[in-house]
């Protein structure tokens, strides 16, 4: 089960295109895919500083303001299953996983 | 004159389990602890210490950090991309409202955790985007003091230095000193003497829970002075990540130091 709540935070266009390249924008697109959203449209950014500022408010939106409070989180290499509960992802790993 | 507690010592039992299994020993004598002591120990950690403070407030613009061991929180809301890492949850939660904001916290291991980054994709790249990324910069307060083994120390050390930028990228560690000052009120044993391989001093610190009266023995290392030079020296060459030391001293009881990157050796 997944649960997705949205927290209000102030936009600040400056701090999405200073973010954004550090961001793998494939991978943030795939995985609000994986939760049902199809928001994000471009397959590829080139450019940020060209973007409308719609473009960054959706940005913001999904970075910032979209928490997922309950659900999981499979590792993309060994298929390990980490979960979110009551907004806290759990990274821990026993002791044989280690 | 503050009066003063001193402070309990490990018995050899407990070495001895120190050393059969250090992370076992941590889930007893740290984790457990502050998972039962959450509450309670969060409504006395709300004052946020200066040399930290400043750090915070030196922080450039749209920089993102790592606060590891971030505990009930208290320095998220002095900075405005800082989340907060901790192995306790029930801190955490305490830690999410911290300032009375949705902060973005994690529940894991400083040790692996950061080191581990390409783990974090799927939804945590949503939730948690900056896990993914090297930090602008890290703060780990008052947390390594509470691992175990000296190889651990060091251990976290290099973790923090490979979750920041290679270059530049800024970090700032805190733990408690074998040396307390007079307004402590807390007493290292006098007689207590240090093993000649190691540095510092085990000690139980006791923690008097509010609500049932029960006295937790929480498990801390203190460092003595030059050592937390040391294990960062130490863990620079094991990480191959070059530093700089931009300022260390002694605030309150602690040791600090504040380190930058500065490439790879």
């Amino acid at each position: 089960m997944c649960r997705i709540e949205i927290r209000e935070q102030e936009f600040n266009a400056d701090f999405i295109r200073a973010f954004f390249p550090k961001l793998d924008y494939g991978v943030l697109k795939s995985t609000l895919e994986s939760l049902g959203d199809d928001s994000l449209k471009l397959d590829s950014v080139e450019d940020i500083d060209g973007q409308p500022e719609d473009f960054l408010r959706l940005l913001h939106k999904v970075l910032l303001e979209m928490d997922v409070t309950q659900g999981e989180m499979t590792c993309g290499n060994c298929q390990h299953k980490y979960q979110i509960n009551e907004g806290i992802p759990n990274m821990l790993l026993g002791a044989d996983e280690i | 004159m503050v009066k003063k507690h001193e402070l309990p010592l490990p018995s050899e039992e407990d070495i001895a389990l120190l050393h059969k299994s250090p992370t076992t020993f941590e889930d007893d004598n740290v984790h457990k602890i502050y998972d039962e002591i959450a509450n309670h120990f969060s409504s006395t950690r709300y004052k946020p210490w200066p040399i930290i403070s400043r750090f915070l407030q030196s922080i450039e613009k749209h920089a993102m950090g790592l606060d590891a061991g971030c505990g009930n929180g208290k320095y998220l809301p002095l900075a405005e991309h800082l989340f907060g890492l901790d192995r306790s949850v029930n801190l955490l939660k305490h830690a999410q409202r911290a300032g009375d904001a949705d902060k973005q916290v994690v529940l894991a291991d400083t040790l692996h955790s950061v080191t581990r980054r390409h783990i974090f994709v799927g939804i945590l790249q949503l939730q948690h985007s900056h896990l993914t990324y090297r930090q602008d910069y890290a703060i780990s307060i008052a947390t390594i003091h509470h691992l175990a083994t000296e190889k651990r120390r060091v251990e976290s050390v290099q973790s923090l230095l490979n979750s920041v930028c290679l270059n530049g990228g800024r970090i700032l560690v805190y733990v408690w000193a074998l040396e307390q000052g007079e307004d402590s009120r807390r007493a290292v044993p006098e007689n207590s003497t240090t093993s000649s391989n190691s540095k510092g001093l085990d000690v139980w610190v006791p923690w008097v829970n509010k609500a049932d009266g029960r006295v937790y023995n929480r498990y801390y290392h203190l460092f003595e002075r030059g050592e937390l030079r040391c294990i960062t020296e130490e863990a620079s060459v094991q990480s191959k990540v070059k530093i700089q030391v931009v300022q260390e001293g002694y605030e309150k009881d602690n040791w600090y130091i504040e380190l930058r990157t500065h490439g790879s050796i």
